[in-house]
Formats: C-alpha cells, sequence, structure tokens
C-alpha cells in the first residue's frame, strides 16, 4: 500500500510539472516603427546638434530570470539622419562614421542584473570598428497587448559615450567628444 | 573646418620634401646621372605627398584599418618602391608594364578591403558587388590607370613635361576641393599638399622630362587616383565627377593633338 501511494504522488507531481512547464524564455524582435535612437553632440560649446539612426534592427530574449535576459541591437550607420544632406554625408565618410568601412553599430549583452529601476545591462559595443564594453541602464520592461494578439515589451535607456574612445576623434573640442544617446524601443513577441 | 594654416603648412613641407630628393638625385640644371634621377622622381613624389600628409596631422594607425591607413601605409610605399625597384634594375619595357599592370590591379583592393563593396554576400547589403560587378569595376580602374600612366609618360616624353606637372597640381586641387566638398574632408584635405608637390616638381625638376621622370608619374597618378577612389567610393563624389577629374590631366594631349602641330616633329629633351 505504502508502495502504491509513494508511486500515486510521484505520477502526480510528474503530471503537475508537466502541465506548469518549466519557466519559458521569450524572444522579441525589435519593431522598427516604434524604435527610436536619437544622439545629441555639443557645437561649439553653445547648442546642441540632435540626430537618429533611422535603420535599426534587434532582438530582447526574457526570462524569469533577470541574469537570463539578453538583447542584440545593431544599426546601420548609412541610416544617420541629422537633418542635413550635406552634413549626413559628412557624418557617413571616414572622417566620422566610415559607413562604407564600418556598416554597422553593433551591441551584444553580456550579464544583465536587475536594479531598483530596471536593468544594468553590461556589454559589447562595436562602433567605427572599437569594441568596447559599456553599461546601460535600462529601464522598462513593460509588457502591453496592441493590436490583438501582438505582444509587446519596452525599453528604455540613456548613455553618454566618448567618440574619441572608438577612435571617432575628427575635430573634437568644437564638436564635443561625449555624445548622448537616448534609445528606446519596443519588441514584438515571435 | 580644416585650419587654412595647418594646409599651408602642409602644403609647404610637402614642396621642401619633394624639392630636397629632387634637386638631390637630379641637381639643378640637367641630370648628370640619369639613374640616380630616375631614382629620386619616385621617392620625390612619394616623401612629398606623405610628409604632407603627416603636417595635416594624418598619420596612419599601426593597424591599416580605413583606406586613409591603407593609403599611407601600403599603396603610397607600394608604388614608390615599386618604381625605384624598376628604375634601379632597369628591365625590358615588356616587364616594366606587366609589373605596373600589376600594381594597378592591386591598389583599388587595397584601398577597399575590408569595405561593404567587397563583403561577402552573407552581408546581405545592395552596395556589395558581385563577383562581375568586382571585375568590371576593378578591372576598369586598373585599365585606367594604366593607360593614364602610359598617355602623360608620353606626353612627357615628347616635350610637355611642365605641362603634365602643372596639370597634375590644378587637378590635385580640384580633386581635393572636390572631395572635402562633397563630404570626406580628411581625404581631400590631402590632395593640396600633393598639388605643391607636383608644382614643385613642374618647376624644381630640372629633369622633369623624358624617360627619368616616369616613376614620378606613375606615383603621382597613383596617389591622385587613390584620392578620387577614395571620395567616390567612401565619400560622396559622384562617379561623374571622379572620372572628369581622373581624365582632367589628359587635356594636355589637345595641345599635342592640336591639327597646326601635325606637321611639327616630335620635340625630345625639350621643355614644354
Amino acid at each position: 500500500m505504502t508502495m502504491l501511494k509513494k508511486l500515486l504522488y510521484s505520477t502526480c507531481a510528474l503530471a503537475a510539472i508537466g502541465f506548469v512547464g518549466p519557466a519559458r524564455a521569450d524572444d522579441y524582435a525589435l519593431d522598427p516603427a516604434h524604435a527610436g535612437f536619437h544622439f545629441k553632440i555639443q557645437h561649439l560649446g553653445i547648442s546642441w546638434t540632435y540626430g537618429r539612426f533611422n535603420a535599426v534592427e534587434g532582438t530582447v530574449r526574457t526570462a524569469p530570470d533577470p541574469a537570463n535576459t539578453s538583447f542584440t541591437l545593431q544599426i546601420k550607420t548609412d541610416s544617420i539622419d541629422t537633418g542635413n544632406q550635406q552634413r549626413d554625408d559628412h557624418l557617413r565618410s571616414p572622417d566620422w562614421f566610415n559607413s562604407k568601412q564600418f556598416p554597422l553599430i553593433t551591441f551584444k549583452s553580456t550579464a544583465v542584473k536587475p536594479t531598483a529601476s530596471g536593468y544594468e545591462v553590461t556589454g559589447d559595443l562595436t562602433l567605427h570598428g572599437v569594441t568596447k564594453t559599456v553599461v546601460l541602464p535600462v529601464e522598462g520592461g513593460g509588457r502591453a497587448e496592441f493590436p490583438t494578439g501582438v505582444q509587446r515589451i519596452g525599453y528604455t535607456t540613456n548613455v553618454v559615450l566618448k567618440r574619441s574612445d572608438f577612435g571617432m576623434s575628427t575635430m573634437v573640442g568644437p564638436v564635443g567628444d561625449d555624445v548622448h544617446l537616448s534609445i528606446s524601443f519596443e519588441g514584438i513577441k515571435k | 573646418m580644416p585650419d587654412p594654416f595647418v594646409i599651408l603648412q602642409a602644403m609647404a613641407a610637402a614642396a621642401i620634401a619633394a624639392a630636397a630628393i629632387l634637386i638631390g638625385s637630379t641637381g639643378l640644371k640637367r641630370p648628370d646621372d640619369a639613374g640616380r634621377a630616375a631614382l629620386g622622381w619616385p621617392l620625390a613624389i612619394g616623401a612629398g605627398f606623405l610628409t604632407g600628409a603627416i603636417a595635416l596631422g594624418q598619420r596612419p594607425g599601426s593597424l591599416p584599418g580605413t583606406d586613409k591607413d591603407r593609403l599611407l601605409l601600403l599603396v603610397v610605399p607600394m608604388v614608390v618602391i615599386t618604381e625605384t625597384v624598376l628604375a634601379a634594375a632597369r628591365p625590358t619595357a615588356l616587364w616594366q608594364w606587366v609589373t605596373r599592370l600589376a600594381m594597378a590591379a592591386a591598389i583599388v583592393p587595397i584601398l577597399l578591403h575590408g569595405s561593404i563593396y567587397l563583403a561577402g554576400p552573407e552581408f546581405n547589403s545592395a552596395d556589395t558587388w558581385t563577383t562581375g560587378q568586382r571585375v568590371m569595376i576593378l578591372g576598369g580602374i586598373a585599365m585606367a590607370l594604366v593607360i593614364q600612366w602610359l598617355s602623360m609618360m608620353t606626353l612627357q616624353e615628347r616635350g610637355h613635361a611642365r605641362a603634365v606637372w602643372c596639370a597634375l597640381a590644378i587637378t590635385s586641387i580640384a580633386a581635393g576641393v572636390t572631395t572635402m566638398l562633397t563630404g570626406y574632408m580628411s581625404a581631400g584635405m590631402l590632395g593640396l599638399p600633393f598639388a605643391a608637390v607636383c608644382g614643385t616638381a613642374a618647376f624644381c625638376g630640372s629633369a622633369a622630362r623624358g624617360r627619368t621622370a616616369a616613376g614620378g608619374i606613375v606615383v603621382a597618378l597613383a596617389c591622385l587616383g587613390s584620392i578620387l577612389v577614395m571620395g567616390r567610393f567612401f565619400g560622396a563624389l559622384s562617379s561623374s565627377r571622379a572620372l572628369m577629374l581622373a581624365a582632367a590631366p589628359l587635356l594636355c594631349w589637345i595641345k599635342e593633338c592640336l591639327p597646326i602641330r601635325t606637321d611639327l616633329p616630335p620635340r625630345h629633351g625639350t621643355d614644354g
């Protein structure tokens, strides 16, 4: 009888695990229609020039354990847009982004830590052919369904990078070395 | 914006470097040693170009990761060394031109190495060339360069040396300014001290004539062509403008081709 009870409990436990299943990871693809990759940089120390990148791709993998969450981003450098064609041509040239030599800016997370306001995402940022580890303070992770049946997740981060760290030293002085990046995007569940 | 004072300094430095080597190798009047003069020409033009680049603050990185690094670290030294070896070894004309053809075929792939144009098909970019496009574009530019070398050398040998170097100087200024205005400032700036080098060659090199200066013509046109290739493929210089600028020195042939001159015998060994 004891043996029969053990067998019954074991069967029930296995059935329960099978019903609930292990905690799942969800994959999201970045929604270009709801993604903004903006930057601003000082000009002559008296004003700010604003710009953005229009062609961005990326993925997010969420997991119950934040340590298993991951982010990847790919930004096409020739999609830079500051609202001035002549300046954009110059920014695409080797004096700045060198978009024919280094067509992509990439970010790949290597560690994600939960914080009070979101996550601290550490990752490898490759810009202008130089890869450096950066830490992004990422907020968000909120989810929504829009339209019906389309699951979304959203994140926002603001970070300041020194362009000279990535070998972009043209006109440091008249044009600021600090680049203020503001990134916000939604991912659509695959 | 580039500092005009820095550009003027670079032009002066490039001209002095080229002049020092030219005068040292060819003398102020006619060269008494044609072999030494032939060695001096490619060295003078190459050294002038590199001095100008360094004076502009464009020191190449330790690794040739960009087109400009590859120009300064690989292309210019390759052309200068090859022409110096050809001047020293004096092989037959056939071997000279086979070597130059190989050199012309190597220049643009070196400049475009690692770029989106020569990326593999996995890169999936509209800018990436197919094999057919590579053959046509790279082969076409190499052939155009060889034809230009040949035509300008011929013109120089026919007594228009000063006109050839003046044309190269003017074209270098035009190519530099146009490249700068079409978005690739630092590559365009290279054209300005290089114009000073060509101007120096026109008036300083007493041996700017005959076959002794052939190596200098090869180096000069390789440098000018490289600036245009960089402006076209890495900046926003249009193909039509690049082609017009590349062909501009050939206008010197108009003087040679005018009907009024057809009955005149070729003038060897005199200055144009």
